[in-house]
């Protein structure tokens, strides 16, 4: 019988690791000089569209105005009013989404290729063509303002927000908070204001990846994007860029607390500033990082979770903004487990600094992230996200690819290396809110 | 929409194999569902199935530890249980699928059962419940109205259980009694998807999961919920900034022709910006600051919950009444509304499979339902719904009779 020489003991024997190639872009103008970049993808006819601007929080003029700005761009149009935009969508069964970003704000456009005759129009209008009018406006700051009073009370809330202003300051765009008191000061003319600024055809991108034809595509794409006037591009930095060359240090280390006193959980925030997302060391120290914290079989996971059971989940990143970055560990304990977590994540950390790693975990490490790696491109929608993100990060295409090469080649000195010169446990800091509990070791 | 094609056979042990194959990238998802799920649980020790999930992760017969030679393949894992069943996937490189192979049958061949990794995930499981339910404004308000919603039937608790203290009273034994009862090859169903060959997938499923033998399953009837006659209603106070209102309407189970308008209905209410909750509610009457309605659809009958945060001054009352009289506006639905509804389903069913893990999972649940090819026919369920039909369900699941509602009110309201 088969069964009885079965090795169920010894894993199968793995194979060697197949490199993933990210798919080709093309990049064509339309008769402005919009650039659009075209990914065909996927084997379903589904298209997503990615319009990018540059009305992010780095480029605000009003604190808090980039936000709402945004959404507004579906709450009416010169052609549609709110709810009549809202029908055409359904209309085509298309879904269209806001995001706004420190450096970009943009639309997303979800929908079947045998309707972008009609969506693409749609998609046109919001971000050509709004006319954010103030009933809808006041209603919107209205409620949001409501939501942030129940978000307040939220230990996640607290945390995040009282770390992002710790690590960069209160008058950083990555670390100011959007508060009740900075939404409140926000009024229609400063989201006008903010949107002919920031969203003139001029600093347009267009992302598109799924299945379609291309010249058909490109005559819609021309016939609603490339009239637009391209008035001359301001050549205005993002405050963001400007902070970037000047900031010091961090602004806050050390144990920042913030008592939430019902609170059944404490949420953590542990880190410190780290660098932007073109750095050269960016992709190794995503390695090490996994290594502490980026995967369930990580040294914080299995310490933290599968040993001890304070939490459960807790997760470190290592993360590249466009001008700055920052270095985090997050997790919610039981109010009981918040300090014996701290004192294990300085333990994790310090072996990391004093240990590094083996080539045992090194090689499972670069195994799981470059396995993950090459199974996240499998949507036009995952496509269209990367493509995306190297367009705002300014970076080349060439980089996508780049990950596999650099993270194969890495070596345990490296990992040593590394982890000894960008972690600064010195400099750590300790964001925690929850309820208060006496300290104990 | 290009139809999911699939192969089935079984093997001796009664394990019953799906292969659906797609090579069009590198990557395969071996999914096994197990047809169990809170449902099963004694009233007295729920959270069971979802505590058990974890425990699958903490070691099986010959191998110590499940994620780390398959993060090693390059692969990565998840699992989820719901109310009916419990679901485990696997996604990694083609090249490696016999790791998958190797993992997922030792663990169904065997548990490693150990204390110490029982209580780590009672403590793993206790701090997932408050971090989900307790430790955010309204974060209980299902689990309480769920109680009074159902009144018999094993749906009056979520999967993640009724009560802490369930979970703490949870013994070694009870995990074995369970796992000998439910996790057996004649009660799961194994999916293989992606970039894999039907003839792969016959040798290896043969091959691992063969010489696992069938068991004897635990058998059990399900109490069938007795038909709401009237309407029921409580309220708790406590600790929130704004009265929030939560109101649940029983609906036919999955496999009831009558399953579909009412998630079709759903919808209606609450699918995006033109929907009638958000445009009356929100923008016409601000009576609410957020609204949303969801079918929670099951193998019984379940539910749709219709969930208010009231806008500031408001007060209970006015929102019911609003409310009310909106639901009865149903009837005056128009085909145009129903067509935008469809169109925004047909497009949403197209998406949901376009990854090969959508794929294995969609089959799984579906099998688990009673028919893998569900993930296919569901859609026309849906498009072939005439109006008439959707306003007499309607009818029927949004009357005062068939509601629960939880009035979920600040301590200062009191």
């Amino acid at each position: 019988m088969q069964n009885n020489i079965l090795n169920r003991i010894h894993p199968p024997s793995l194979q060697p690791l197949r490199k993933a190639l990210f798919p080709l872009v093309e990049e064509v103008k339309l008769n402005n000089g919009i650039p659009v970049f075209l990914i065909p993808f996927g084997s379903q006819e589904v298209v997503e569209i990615r319009l990018v601007g540059r009305g992010g929080k780095s480029f605000e003029q009003v604190t808090g105005v980039s936000g709402i700005a945004t959404k507004m761009l579906l709450e009416g149009t010169k052609s549609y009013s709110s709810l009549e935009f809202a029908r055409k969508l359904d209309e085509f069964g298309a879904f269209l989404q806001v995001d706004t970003g420190y450096e970009y704000a943009g639309l997303s456009l979800t929908c079947l290729e045998k309707h972008l005759e009609n969506t693409l129009p749609l998609l046109a209008m919001a971000m050509l063509e709004p006319t954010f009018p103030e009933d809808e406006f006041t209603k919107l700051k209205k409620r949001t303002l409501q939501n942030l009073e129940v978000e307040a009370q939220k230990t996640s809330h607290v945390a995040r927000q009282e770390f992002a202003r710790g690590i960069f300051g209160d008058f950083h765009p990555y670390g100011s908070p959007i508060t009740a008191d900075v939404l409140e000061k926000v009024e229609l003319e400063h989201l006008v204001a903010h949107h002919k600024r920031t969203n003139s055809a001029a600093n347009f991108t267009l992302v598109i990846s799924g299945k379609y034809n291309r010249d058909k595509l490109i005559s819609i794409l021309n016939r609603e994007f490339g009239q637009a006037e391209m008035a001359p591009k301001e050549d205005f930095l993002p405050l963001s860029a400007s902070l970037a060359s000047q900031t010091p240090g961090q602004a806050q280390k050390g144990f920042d607390f913030h008592n939430m006193p019902d609170s059944m959980q404490a949420t953590i925030r542990v880190g410190h500033k780290a660098f932007a997302r073109n750095h050269p060391d960016y992709y190794p120290m995503q390695l090490v990082t996994t290594i502490l914290g980026g995967y369930f079989g990580s040294r914080l996971m299995s310490n933290i979770r599968e040993d001890k059971g304070y939490t459960y989940g807790i997760y470190a990143g290592w993360i590249g903004l466009k001008y700055d970055g920052l270095f985090v560990i997050q997790t919610d304990v039981g109010v009981d487990y918040m300090h014996p977590t701290l004192k294990e994540i300085r333990f994790e950390l310090d072996r990391l600094l004093q240990d590094g790693t083996n080539e045992d975990e090194l090689d499972l490490v670069k195994n799981y992230m470059l396995g993950k790696a090459a199974s996240a491109w499998e949507t036009p929608s995952q496509i269209a996200e990367v493509v995306t993100n190297s367009v705002i990060g300014e970076l080349p295409f060439s980089n996508i690819d780049e990950r596999f090469d650099i993270i194969q080649a890495m070596t345990v000195e490296d990992v040593s290396d590394l982890a000894r010169k960008y972690f600064r446990p010195d400099e750590l800091l300790e964001t925690v809110s929850g309820a208060h509990r006496e300290k104990q070791d | 929409m290009s139809k999911i094609n699939f192969s089935t056979f079984y093997l001796e042990n009664g394990l019953k194999v799906l292969v659906h194959e797609d090579h069009s990238i590198p990557k395969v998802v071996l999914d096994v569902v197990y047809k169990v799920g809170a449902r099963d649980e004694d009233p007295s020790l729920t959270g069971f199935a979802h505590l058990f999930e974890h425990l699958m992760f903490g070691g099986s017969r010959n191998i110590p530890q499940f994620d780390t030679p398959l993060q090693r393949a390059g692969g990565d894992n998840n699992a989820f249980t719901n109310n009916d069943l419990t679901n485990y996937y696997i996604s990694l490189p083609s090249n490696q699928v016999e790791t998958a192979f190797w993992l997922e049958s030792d663990r169904m061949l065997e548990l490693d059962f150990s204390q110490k990794s029982l209580d780590v995930q009672k403590s793993v499981v206790i701090e997932e419940f408050k971090q989900r339910y307790l430790n955010k404004p309204y974060g209980d308000a299902h689990l309480i109205l769920r109680k009074t919603h159902f009144k018999v039937h094993p749906y009056r608790w979520p999967t993640i259980g009724m009560d802490i203290s369930h979970i703490e009273g949870a013994t070694l034994d009870a995990v074995k009694d369970f796992f000998y009862g439910f996790y057996a090859p004649n009660n799961a169903t194994l999916v293989l998807a992606g970039d894999i060959t039907l003839d792969q997938a016959r040798r290896l499923s043969e091959k691992w999961f063969g010489p696992i033998p069938r068991r004897e399953l635990k058998k059990h009837n399900l109490p069938v919920e007795p038909p709401q006659t009237e309407a029921r209603s409580e309220t708790v106070y406590r600790d929130v900034p704004f009265p929030a209102v939560y109101k649940m309407f029983h609906i036919p189970g999955k496999n009831d022709p009558g399953y579909y308008p009412a998630d079709l209905i759903t919808d209606l209410l609450s699918h995006g910006r033109a929907s009638r909750l958000y445009q009356t509610l929100v923008i016409e009457k601000q009576l609410v600051s957020s609204v949303r309605a969801f079918s929670w659809g099951a193998h019984d009958p379940g539910m749709i919950s219709l969930d208010a945060t009231l806008a500031k001054g408001v007060e209970p009352a006015q929102y019911d009444e609003a409310l009310a009289q909106l639901l009865e506006e149903v009837q005056e639905l128009e085909e145009a509304e129903v067509v935008r509804i469809k169109n925004a389903i047909e497009t949403h069913n197209i998406l949901e499979k376009t990854t090969i893990l959508n794929r294995a999972v969609g089959l799984a649940v579906s099998d688990a339902q009673g028919d893998p090819d569900l993930i296919n026919t569901a859609i026309d369920n849906y498009l072939k719904i005439p109006v008439d039909e959707l306003k007499e369900s309607a009818r029927k699941i949004l009357a005062p009779s068939n509601c629960s509602t939880l009035y979920y009110m600040p301590n200062h309201a009191k």
